[in-house]
């Protein structure tokens, strides 16, 4: 039996949403109040009722030239418990550039030109119960940084006159005595930024699809992808990564690199759901995990979805195409999610090596594109892949 | 490396940098994107959810993480609050999920003869409400908004292919339900979304 065309039910269902919407409305003030409400709690929750310390992360801007790093530990202030000052950890990043971690409080040169855009991004997490805080100013901007989320914090700003500038957020690990508090940090200069540490660049991995070498990350087409790896993955991380990322593109292809185990442990965050047999996986629905949701979102997540979203699209918003489409990192070990900072693994693969791909770094400009994707393997073998998302 | 900040003089500009203009300016340029975009904002989560006042409290919680992530979605504010507003799960959400989505014949065919709203949105709600979850949130993005497949699955973080295999699957589904359209096609109540690509 013929029926209407998909035209005409198209036009069937506007026609009658025109007309059933009812009336309804906000208050600007209210929902303001609100944003108010939850950025100081999500502050407050990081940081606890009490400032511990306050340590300073400074990023200066000069417009002389590239200038080399400097860095300095410096204790901003005490107001009161006494900080952990001691052992934390700080890992700095620049784009495309793996360097040498710094230590917390470390004070970074950053010189950019009059008129050039700069971005910066950090994101800090405190193990062993710690809190971490960032500017505690209690003001919901500072000079850029206008996103105090938890662990999080993001500025962009352009320099209009020479002369040095400070940008800065305030950090602090505070939490349970005896020191010291592990820390995990790390900034992002996303443009501009400072003279990497370490001069060997990190590797960049370049699959089939894409140009071999400076590809132009704006010209990567639907279906391409261009993937960077820090040094400490290996050309089989590199090969997994990219074949499951081939995989994804087409799960009714297994690359011969993929090598799953017999069976596939899947599931979101730490929780593994289920186990599926390797030879399931190429149906994409055997992929959905959480269909009740999670990290705030509605469920089910698909790590394959994923994904192919990044790299499968056209247009010239959110992570699916244009500028974001298609660039991808690979990285090994934990890692903190988004904005919650908290490290999500599965006990049960706990000691397994995590081979996990997200969006590299710039790609996105919110925890609401991000993602990863995490490759639990054992024996040479993926035994578990789960997925963990930014929270909107 | 030493015990005193570099320089000495990032503590006064600490308090030098916290400048109460860029909050005002955020209020400000909220309030604005709010003004102009509340009205599709609202009913872009009545047809996710089929309920004027759940619509009012998703909106108002996408409205309030758009306003504290501001500085980044500012630069397409109502393309961010969307996609906030389409993947936000809510408690709320999930405790009232079952009122949304109750099964199609329990809901009233009609709504009161004299209230002429009120029918038509219990109807459109009906019809939607066949709908899986998913299938809903494609059809509203892609054929209510009429926005790009591209987009429809940035949005939902999906790939193009499934949202095109998804819409197509809603509409068989919608076919049968909406009888001004035509006559009968093709119905389909079984599995929640058409996958392969």
């Amino acid at each position: 039996m013929t029926g209407p065309s998909d035209p005409e039910v198209i036009r069937e269902l506007r026609a009658r949403v025109a007309a059933a919407v009812p009336a309804m409305s906000l208050d600007e003030a209210a929902v303001r109040a609100a944003g108010h409400r939850r950025v100081s709690q999500r502050r407050w929750a990081a940081g606890g009722s009490a400032v511990a310390a306050a340590m300073l992360l400074a990023v200066v801007v000069t417009t002389s030239g590239w200038l080399p790093v400097s860095n300095g530990i410096g204790l901003a202030g005490d107001t009161g418990q006494t900080p952990c000052v001691t052992a934390p950890s700080v890992e700095y990043r620049a784009p495309g550039q793996s360097v040498a971690p710094l230590p917390q409080g470390a004070t970074v040169t950053v010189t950019a030109q009059v008129g050039e855009p700069v971005t910066v991004h950090f994101v800090g997490a405190c193990a062993a119960g710690g809190r971490l805080m960032i500017n505690d100013s209690g003001s919901s901007g500072a000079d850029g940084f206008t996103d105090l989320w938890s662990g999080e914090i993001t500025g962009s700003w352009t320099p209009a006159e020479p002369g040095p500038r400070t940008l800065l957020a305030a950090w602090a690990c505070s939490g349970p005595k005896p020191c010291p508090l592990a820390t995990l940090g790390y900034i992002t200069v996303i443009t501009g930024g400072p003279r990497p540490l370490d001069p060997q660049p990190s590797s960049e991995v370049t699959p089939g699809q894409t140009p071999a070498a400076s590809p132009d990350l704006e010209a990567l087409a639907p279906g391409e992808w261009h993937l960077t790896a820090g040094p400490d993955v290996g050309d089989a991380d590199r090969a997994l990564a990219s074949a499951l990322l081939t995989f994804a593109l087409d799960p009714k292809a297994a690359p011969d690199a993929l090598a799953f185990a017999p069976t596939v442990a899947l599931g979101s965050g730490a929780t593994i759901e289920r186990s599926v047999p390797a030879d399931q996986l190429r149906d994409l629905a055997a992929w959905d995990v959480a269909p009740g949701g999670g990290y705030e979102r509605n469920g089910p997540f698909n790590a394959l979805e994923i994904l192919a979203a990044r790299i499968g699209g056209t247009d010239d918003y959110g992570v699916n195409g244009g500028k974001y489409g298609g660039r991808l990192s690979v990285s090994l070990g934990a890692h903190p999610g988004c904005p919650y900072t908290q490290v999500d693994v599965p006990t049960e693969y706990a000691t397994a090596a995590q081979v996990w791909i997200s969006p590299a770094d710039g790609a996105i400009d919110s925890c609401i594109d991000w993602f990863a994707v995490n490759l639990f393997v054992d024996g040479g073998a993926v035994g578990a892949v789960t997925v963990q998302l930014g929270s909107p | 490396m030493t015990g005193e900040p570099d320089g000495g003089a990032f503590t006064d500009e600490l308090v030098e940098l916290v400048p109460v203009a860029s909050k005002v300016r955020r209020d400000e340029g909220f309030a604005a994107f709010m003004a102009g975009s509340q009205a599709e904002l609202l009913r872009t989560a009545w047809l996710l959810v089929g309920d004027a006042y759940r619509a009012e409290e998703l909106t108002q919680q996408a409205l309030v993480r758009t306003y504290g992530a501001w500085s980044r979605a500012q630069r397409d504010p109502l393309a961010y609050t969307r996609r906030v507003l389409v993947n936000l799960r809510t408690d709320t959400w999930r405790r009232r999920r079952h009122e949304v989505l109750m099964a199609p014949e329990r809901l009233p065919d009609r709504g009161r003869a004299e209230d002429v709203g009120v029918e038509q949105r219990d109807e459109i709600s009906r019809v939607l409400g066949v709908l899986s979850a998913r299938q809903r949130r494609v059809v509203v993005l892609r054929y209510l908004l009429d926005l790009p497949e591209a987009e429809v699955a940035a949005d939902l973080g999906i790939s193009v292919g499934t949202v095109k295999s998804t819409a197509s699957r809603s509409l068989a589904r919608l076919r049968a339900e909406l009888p001004g359209a035509a006559g009968p096609g093709p119905t389909d109540r079984g599995g929640d979304d058409d996958r392969s690509q």
